[in-house]
């Protein structure tokens, strides 16, 4: 079936090439058409602010044109032209009659939520907004275009009811944790599916997509919206399409930005030099210490110094004072400012029935830490076809990215610089005397400067080439019926290189280091992913009676992901010779430097059919009906196929007659689902790494007995495993109200997941007690999410718009299906409880009497033996149940400022980093800083927050703190030059400045480094996500 | 209709997909699975020697004897490791004693999992052709004794009708399988020890491997799951087999410490030992090599060389078996000495030897019907001779009970730390009476004989996951 698919496809280009070859020689001629007459009009939007780049094309020719900034056009009329179409991103299509008129203006309805004429891009089919039964939201493309940001999906934050995005790290080009609607799985995952100009494309993998590319972010929420994608909708689904040209004269932008990105500010500030000096003495004081804390070591009222002679007392006295008179800062050595830039040319233009838009863009970022960054080329193609019969869409994009990362940024290692410049004392140096090279050695007092030099001579970057094509032909073979075909290819390579050198200090002391990383080493990582898809279908639409109209579509889908990976590290690297391959010196038995080779090679395939039908009267009820049956390889035989369907259901009470009168409604839609969806491209990760055969019992044959080979289970498969379903009622509503000045929707769902995957121990007899996923257990998430829009101010100079989107989601385990309760991470999976319930012994403060650490015991009294304390789930969950965004857009004439703040609530997390810079005995006593907040207790009476120095510091609820935050995400500034300036520039049609700034503000409890930063449930002192202030100019030629 | 044309078109293509299963029927390429795990003889050796190394399960009854029976004491460092069996407040959840649950199963598996695949697996040469039975015997026969290490420490003393432990003939991983009787898993320890026997080639002094399962240590377990049973006769006969073997004689003098050292290259009077290249799972249980003592050996074990022994005579095991740390006495038993690492901890785990086939004799010379004293005092003056120094043979003993108290006590002595002491006590109905000064609480000085914590508790995790289970009285 995909073959021949393949082939329809094929077929089908092979004719639009005679076709294009038929329209070039067409061109050549059509200018000596004779032009009836000359039409001249302005194109404006509902608040009359003029539409520019407005195509305006006469229907049923080949002749078009475009607006100016300024919303005027020209247009050379030939005489067979009866109507004129203007069309624009973001804007409803409008036809006009030509008459004997010479001026023909029009206004334009935006595109947003406020319009329901608009359609919603499934990705599969575009479906009229007024037939629409789903939940959807949509992002403009002036929200996500010119921002700072290497990954796409970071931008999602605050503008989408319901989607929580939490961007773990500031690393450039870091994809963002995106979770729809609340987690939907337990052992598998909660990634949403990703569709690209009709195709699938891999999560989590966005750094070769420019984002001003694209013409509309969907996101599709509900079963309705995401039934189409059957067993891999659960999760949610990002449907991205790019632009495409605009019939019309050929158009050239430039656009540059160039801007500054620094770390941001935060709560904890690590001790200055006198400071540690007096805890370390107060320290002492109370349980004594060694050499390693100075301030005490060299104190007078430390018993050694009775024991000292006048001269030894003259000479620590002097050591000391020297110690003092160091005062580093480490930050100044372990962030940076990272400068950024951004070019972009984009071409686009075509005639009646070919449009085309090319783009090429180079995207430089540097990291707020020394050898971070991300530098990236993108070159986009868009052309598309289209005649009356014949409608064909070609997408590609090609983009290659490299990244530069520091040794590490996400564990509590000391290579970690975010960790490093939390916990180094500020009494260290930085540089040796001859101020070049790093003050290294062994012991605490050196750990900051041996990072530093890890940074200097290391390196760790990736290479990244990553295309995505995709083809969409669409033929009418009656007036009712259509038949399309989509196929794609995402594809992506990988070169990694981590090259740890010879020359650092850190590996150059034998008794620490093994001989294979002593002598430098390089490990070459090489990882291929394909994915790819064909999609077949048919349309039959018509319209009886001029009321009921028939939508109905059946398509087949075909999906094959090829991964596979290689790894070799080679030791012995001749520092001559640094991060070459070349370098690497051959094993043998002296050396035994020998190179280890290694990778995997994993494959997966979905083979699904299914059918749309949607039928409406009079365009005010539609109902939708959604049919899709799926077979998976990643399940066992019995269990892979599996059948989702998805109703829904739309009335359009504006257009009721009780309604039609009012002039509060200007619209109001009522919308139900409900329907089911799978989990396919989240199942849990088996042996391999992926979860691609989860199912299958795997042995290992690389194990050994006493030196002999030895061959056993690894993996115990589950033959029985089946597909998880979400099954979602979703009620939703559309509004515009009081003359359009009050638009958006709201959503209320409640999403059911079954047969969910639990961790299974089996039994002893069958399995040793080894562990499986089994389909057991039922999770919740019920919730409302609301979008909404005042128009605050609607003058033709003076816009003001406020817009706020939130939602509220709350997660619960229903049911576990007899497994009991079990642990993951630092959470518990308990029936009753939302995912991602810390379970963690209580805090009950420090005993002002004794300085003993207190904690709860499970009737609630208090104890001070942590051993009598048991761990509880009383501290909250880490996934956000209330997230959200808001903020102004004004405009006034030509200048236009926007804002946009995120918020999430309800979440808490683990503050690993309190850990260490609030833990006197685990740290400060090793010769660690500490936080300026420390406040441990030093003598009966004391309030304190942490224990005296007699007592050992735990995990429990003292760590666990609200993560809730306000960002100011982000906000801009832009300036139009007015069509006064323009027209006096000849080259230039048109001309935008701005000013963007991103996380310049937040407001939080959290005292770590960033609430976002680090895994969704604890904080490891990861890389903080950065400010960044940019300026940037947008030229059309 | 058109329409419907198409409609079918498109309710073909779904059957058409459903038949792509060609397309679905992946495989994972990177790792081994179920149809090819087992090709050939070769593969079924390996899946054999992981069944070996799993045998290293036996290893939890040498923790349960120290910390249940009156051989051991927690030692001065120690911050919780063991303790709360030491202090029998074990429970179902206290895991230190019931790991064998799972890793004799674990074992068990392996061993249905090679024993499934041999009959199937290809065979490149005669040679390898001759390894398909013995491979098969070697299987059952380690199969056989993971049912007895199983009995010995879940289910009570031997009572055929009594609650046994599931029998797993095959693998099957989803299996929630009720106990079988005692009397039902007897039976096919001792089925496939036979059938295990007559697979395997007779074994000289000269082909014996303390490494593999063969028919003399087959005999060594038969005569101790004998004992076990209350089959003296057999008892008899089978050690009496092992004994005669001539394989693995007893030592003494510097070769006998060479056992718990071993710096020989074989290890003298093993009859089978699960090897060990780097794991500290054995050796570091008593002590650490930053010289930390967890568990130490009992005065009453430390005391027990000397209190019977008049002066003159020196017992060479208690040289060889406590030793001092830093002043500290520790169990020196599983330390070893090897090359290159002396010290280190780690060590082969001894399984059987052959001073307890003399010891099995001689009990089973004193409890049977008609007691063979002269018969048991021998055995005893043999062992003993080669592990006192200036050791006079006594005489006979006058009644079985007296002989059985001694042998008793030369068990005692001979097999402390080595997994033996709390069964003996089990087996004979004794309890356990530790001194006072090995515990810190009178509490847990004694366990009557009645008490349930002579039966180990089945794992809470299995109680959990497996429906039919039924967890053992007192837990």
């Amino acid at each position: 079936l995909a073959q021949s698919a393949i082939y329809l496809s094929l077929n089908k280009i092979m004719r639009m090439r005679k076709l294009l070859l038929t329209l070039t020689a067409f061109l050549f001629f059509s200018g000596a058409l004779l032009a009836q007459k000359t039409i001249t009009g302005k194109v404006t939007d509902e608040a009359g602010k003029p539409i520019a780049d407005v195509s305006v094309t006469a229907k049923g020719t080949n002749v078009g044109t475009v607006t100016k900034a300024d919303g005027s056009y020209s247009l050379n009329l030939p005489a067979n032209a009866k109507q004129i179409v203007f069309s624009a991103v973001e804007y409803t299509p409008q036809t006009v009659n030509v008459g004997s008129r010479n001026v023909y203006s029009v206004t334009l309805v935006g595109a947003g939520s406020k319009d329901l004429g608009d359609v919603v891009v499934t990705g599969i089919k575009n479906i009229k907004k007024a037939d629409f039964s789903g939940a959807t939201s949509r992002i403009a493309p002036r929200n996500v275009e010119d921002r700072p940001v290497g990954s796409f999906d970071q931008l999602l934050q605050g503008q989408v009811p319901g989607l929580l995005a939490v961007t773990g790290s500031g690393q450039p080009g870091n994809p963002t944790t995106v979770v729809i609607r609340g987690t939907s799985s337990i052992a598998g995952g909660s990634n949403p599916l990703y569709i690209v100009d009709g195709i699938p494309v891999e999560s989590g993998v966005f750094q070769g997509f420019n984002p001003n590319d694209f013409a509309s972010v969907e996101i599709l929420k509900d079963a309705a919206s995401t039934a189409i994608y059957g067993s891999r909708g659960a999760a949610g689904v990002i449907v991205v399409t790019t632009k495409k040209g605009r019939s019309g004269k050929v158009k050239l932008t430039y656009g540059a930005q160039f801007g500054i990105k620094q770390r941001p500010e935060f709560a904890f500030r690590p001790m200055n030099t006198p400071e540690l000096l007096k805890a370390q003495e107060d320290y002492g004081k109370i349980a004594g210490g060694g050499a390693v804390m100075p301030g005490w070591h060299y104190s007078t009222a430390n018993p050694r110094y009775a024991t000292l002679t006048p001269a030894q007392r003259a000479a620590e006295a002097l050591l000391l004072d020297s110690i003092r008179g160091i005062n580093t800062d480490w930050k100044d050595y372990m962030f940076r400012n990272g400068p950024f830039s951004n070019h972009e040319i984009t071409l686009s233009g075509g005639t009646g029935k070919t449009v085309f838009f090319s783009s090429l863009a180079l995207y430089n970022e540097k990291g707020t830490t020394p050898r971070t960054d991300m530098k990236r080329v993108t070159l986009r193609n868009n052309i598309d076809y289209a005649d009356d019969k014949l409608n064909v869409s070609f997408t590609s994009s090609l983009a290659y990215t490299k990244r530069n990362f520091q040794q590490t940024t996400v564990t509590n290692n000391l290579n970690n610089p975010f960790l490093s410049v939390n916990i180094n004392v500020p009494y260290a140096r930085v540089f040796k005397a001859n101020g070049v090279d790093y003050e290294t050695g062994v012991g605490s007092l050196y750990a900051a400067a041996n990072q530093l030099d890890l940074t200097r001579y290391d390196e760790n970057y990736n290479n990244q080439i990553k295309g995505v094509v995709a083809t969409t032909a669409s033929y009418k073979i009656t007036k009712n019926l259509t038949a399309a075909a989509t196929a794609g290819i995402d594809f992506r390579e990988t070169q990694g290189t981590v090259y740890g050198s010879k020359l650092p200090f850190a590996r150059s002391n034998p008794n620490v280091v093994a001989p294979t990383t002593r002598e430098g080493f390089l490990t070459e990582s090489l990882t291929r992913l394909l994915i790819a898809n064909v999609r077949p279908s048919i349309n039959y639409l018509k319209v009886f009676n001029e009321r009921h109209k028939v939508d109905a579509t059946a398509f087949g889908e075909y999906l094959r992901t090829h991964d596979k990976q290689f790894t070799a590290t080679g030791y012995g690297i001749d520092a001559r010779t640094p991060g070459t391959p070349a370098a690497i010196t051959q094993g043998n038995a002296v050396n035994q430097l020998f190179a280890n080779v290694g990778g995997r090679k994993t494959q997966n395939s979905l083979v699904s059919a299914g059918g749309i039908l949607t039928y409406s009267y009079d365009g005010k009820y539609a109902i939708t009906g959604t049919l899709r049956t799926d077979y998976s390889s990643k399940l066992p035989k019995e269990g892979r196929q599996a059948t989702f369907y998805s109703v829904g259901g739309v009335w359009n009470m504006h257009k009721e007659n009780f309604l039609k009168s009012s002039s509060f409604f200007n619209s109001l839609r009522l919308r139900a689902s409900y329907g089911g969806a799978g989990n396919a491209d989240n199942f849990p990760t088996g042996a391999d790494g992926t979860d691609n055969f989860t199912y299958i019992t795997t042995f290992v044959g690389s194990g050994n007995y006493a030196g002999i080979p030895t061959l056993a289970v690894s993996n115990f498969g589950n033959n029985g495993l089946k597909w998880e379903t979400t099954y979602t009622l979703n009620i939703g509503t559309d509004f515009s109200l009081w003359k359009n000045r009050i638009y958006g929707s709201l959503e209320m769902y409640d999403r059911r997941i079954k047969d969910l995957f639990v961790r299974q121990t089996l039994t002893a007899p069958g399995a040793a007690l080894a562990v499986t996923n089994i389909n057991a257990g039922v999770l919740q998430n019920k919730g409302f999410e609301w979008d909404i829009s005042v128009d605050v101010v609607r003058k033709r100079d003076f816009t003001f718009t406020l817009k706020s989107n939130g939602g509220y989601n709350w997660n619960k385990v229903l049911s576990l299906g007899g497994v009991p309760s079990y642990l993951v991470g630092t959470s518990r999976i308990t029936e009753g409880l939302p995912l991602g319930s810390h379970d963690e012994v209580g805090w009950a403060g420090v005993d002002a009497a004794t300085g003993a650490p207190l904690f709860y015991r499970a009737d609630g009294t208090i104890t001070n033996d942590f051993n009598q304390a048991p761990k509880v789930q009383r501290w909250g969950t880490y996934e956000a149940p209330w997230k959200g965004g808001f903020g102004p857009v004004l405009r006034y004439k030509n200048l236009e400022f926007s804002a946009l703040f995120s918020w999430q609530s309800g979440a808490t997390k683990v503050d690993n980093l309190e850990f260490f810079v609030e833990n006197p005995v685990g740290f400060m006593s090793g010769g660690y800083n500490q936080s300026s907040d420390l406040n441990f207790w030093k003598k009966p009476g004391d309030v304190a927050s942490t224990p005296s120095p007699l007592f050992t510091t735990n995990f429990s609820s003292k760590i666990i703190h609200d993560a809730s935050f306000i960002r100011l995400r982000d906000v801009q500034l832009s300036y139009t030059l007015p069509n006064s300036v323009t027209e006096k520039l000849k080259f230039i049609s048109r001309a935008r400045f701005y000013v963007t700034g991103t996380n310049l503000f937040i407001w939080t409890k959290w005292r770590g480094m960033d609430p976002e930063a680090g895994a969704t449930n604890i904080n490891l002192s990861e890389f903080p996500n950065p400010r960044g202030i940019t300026g940037g100019i947008d030229i059309s030629f | 209709m058109r329409l419907f044309k198409y409609i079918a078109g498109a309710a073909l293509g779904v059957a058409v997909l459903g038949a792509c299963s060609k397309q679905l029927d992946l495989l994972p390429t990177d790792s081994i699975n179920e149809n090819n795990a087992f090709l050939t003889i070769n593969d079924a050796q390996q899946g054999a020697n992981a069944a070996y190394s799993r045998y290293n399960a036996f290893q939890n009854d040498i923790f349960v004897s120290s910390l249940m029976s009156d051989e051991a004491k927690l030692g001065v460092d120690n911050s919780g490791q063991g303790a709360i069996p030491y202090r029998y407040q074990l429970s179902a959840t206290s895991g230190d004693v019931n790991g064998g649950y799972a890793g004799y199963y674990g074992m068990i598996d392996q061993t249905n999992r090679v024993l499934q695949a041999l009959p199937n697996v290809k065979a490149n040469t005669p040679f390898e052709e001759t390894r398909r039975p013995i491979l098969r015997g070697q299987m059952l026969a380690l199969r056989a004794i993971g049912y007895f290490g199983l009995l010995q420490s879940f289910c009570k003393n031997y009572d055929p009708s009594a609650k046994g432990v599931p029998i797993m003939l095959a693998p099957n991983p989803a299996a929630k399988p009720p106990h079988n009787t005692m009397g039902e898993v007897m039976s096919r320890i001792e089925t496939d020890l036979a059938d295990a026997f007559a697979l395997l080639p007779a074994v000289t002094v000269a082909t014996f491997s303390d490494t593999v399962m063969n028919r003399v240590n087959i005999d060594a377990y038969r005569a101790k799951i004998a004992l076990y049973k209350g089959d003296f006769a057999n008892a008899i006969t089978y050690a009496t087999n092992v004994i005669n073997s001539a394989v693995k004689p007893l030592v003494t003098g510097a070769a006998f410490t060479s056992i718990w050292t071993e710096s020989g290259t074989t290890i003298p009077e093993s009859l089978f030992r699960i090897r060990n290249a780097t794991g500290t799972g054995l050796g570091g249980f008593w002590t650490t090599t930053t010289g930390l003592v967890y568990i130490a050996p009992s005065d009453k074990v430390t005391d027990i060389y000397t209190s019977t022994i008049p002066g003159t005579q020196l017992d060479i095991r208690r040289g060889a078996y406590i030793g001092l740390l830093s002043g500290k006495p520790y169990v020196k038993k599983h330390e070893s000495n090897r090359s290159p690492n002396p010290g280190n901890r780690v060590v082969d785990l001894k399984c059987i030897r052959m001073a307890e086939m003399y010891l099995i004799r001689a009990e089973a010379y004193a409890r049977q019907s008609t007691p063979n004293l002269a018969g048991g005092t021998a055995d005893l003056n043999t062992l003993r001779s080669n592990r006192i120094t200036g050791y006079t043979n006594v005489a006979n003993f006058t009644t079985a009970s007296a002989l059985l108290t001694a042998v008793l006590e030369e068990r005692y002595k001979e097999l402390c730390f080595e997994g033996s002491r709390f069964f003996d006590l089990k087996r004979n109905g004794l309890p356990v009476n530790r001194w006072a000064t090995d515990v810190t609480a009178p509490t847990w000085q004694n366990l009557p004989a009645s008490s349930d914590y002579f039966v180990m508790p089945i794992p809470q995790q299995e109680i959990l996951a497996n429906p039919n289970a039924v967890q053992n009285p007192g837990y």
